[in-house]
């Protein structure tokens, strides 16, 4: 009998959406400081990992993370329906890493967080494992990167995946797939042998 | 084995994303074929990884005060270009209201009423060629009567509305 894990990951997008938190954004919109601050203290992490997902450096997933937040502040009021607040967010998050990608790319500056060493010495299995995944995940093109993360970490379905990269549910089917087959051949020729 | 699975049809699988004829589709097929066993069971488990890959960085410490000092930086901002246009607003209101009296009949009572105000003042300069320093001390001599009148008044006043006994 074939075992695969078909399980949404735990912490999906939907457990991001707490019932205060509908009522945090409701405030938040009435330009309330210590509504918006509780909102930036529950998607802090949301939003750094989405970015540092896509930009694989902390520096820049800091950046973003603090411009993603402003423009959320100042773009709040074009939020027609609150429940919908993760995908919403993790729209303006996606873009802003995005751009910076663009930007890094025009000025060709090295991307990658120098303590993630090519070729781990470390010869704790998982730490190697991660190294690796960490490795080829940075070798993929960020629209790959970004579509993985926003799937695997925080869950987003394929409507929901369509909404925030404003993309047709078909092109998300692909780049999934797309995304998927190349980590795997990534990973398999980091480690020499398949998975 | 040749395998003719759809290998975007098998990652939608994976993310429960066809329908149930489509699912079942697959799932007979997998369950014969090693080379979608295989796929899917490395996507799986790249997902799972994946996820606990990225689930271990967190935001650094301190994030949210420099986000809240850029966001009340840009309040404060957006506050004080809004006064601008309140004044603005204000300025043009009292130019066309000033325009409105002065066109209007009231706008000849108002003109006639300057003109008074102004014969009045080149009378009292006028004198002056007259009479001299005498004006001036005559002037300061009323404004010291005024004032001191209004003290007196003000001062009972206060000292009456003190003794006065609520019933």
């Amino acid at each position: 009998m074939l075992s695969v894990n078909l399980s949404v990951p735990a912490e999906g997008v939907l457990g991001h959406l707490q019932s205060s938190d509908i009522d945090l954004v409701r405030a938040a919109r009435q330009k309330r400081a210590d509504a918006f601050a509780a909102l930036v203290r529950n998607y802090q992490n949301f939003v750094y990992r989405t970015a540092y997902g896509v930009l694989q450096n902390k520096s820049d997933a800091e950046d973003v993370t603090q411009e993603t937040f402003i423009k959320v502040y100042q773009s709040l009021q074009g939020l027609r329906d609150e429940r919908t607040f993760p995908a919403w967010i993790a729209r303006i998050a996606v873009r802003t890493a995005l751009d910076c990608v663009g930007r890094r790319d025009r000025q060709q500056t090295l991307s990658l967080d120098p303590e993630r060493i090519q070729g781990s010495i470390d010869p704790h299995d998982a730490i190697h494992h991660r190294m690796d995944l960490e490795n080829a995940l940075g070798q993929l093109d960020a629209d790959s990167r970004t579509i993985l993360v926003l799937r695997e970490l925080h869950g987003f379905d394929y409507e929901a995946l369509a909404t925030v990269l404003d993309i047709p549910t078909g092109t998300v089917r692909s780049r999934l797939h797309r995304a998927r087959a190349q980590l795997r051949q990534l990973l398999s020729d980091e480690r020499g042998s398949p998975l | 084995m040749n395998c003719d699975m759809n290998q975007e049809v098998l990652s939608a699988y994976l993310d429960d994303a066809l329908s149930q004829a489509e699912r079942d589709e697959v799932r007979r097929h997998v369950a014969i074929c090693t080379h979608c066993q295989s796929a899917l069971n490395d996507w799986a488990g790249l997902g799972s990884s994946l996820h606990g890959l990225l689930g271990r960085h967190a935001s650094p410490p301190g994030m949210e005060a420099p986000i809240m000092a850029r966001i009340s930086a840009h309040h404060q901002a957006l506050q004080a270009t809004r006064l601008s246009w309140v004044y603005v607003y204000l300025a043009l209101l009292s130019g066309l209201t000033i325009f409105l009296v002065l066109v209007s009949p009231f706008g000849t009572v108002f003109r006639a009423m300057v003109q008074l105000a102004l014969a009045a003042v080149r009378g009292g300069l006028h004198m002056t060629s007259l009479m001299g320093s005498l004006w001036w001390i005559i002037i300061m001599a009323c404004c010291i009567v005024i004032a001191g009148a209004s003290i007196v008044g003000m001062a009972g006043l206060n000292r009456s509305a003190r003794n006065e006994v609520v019933a």
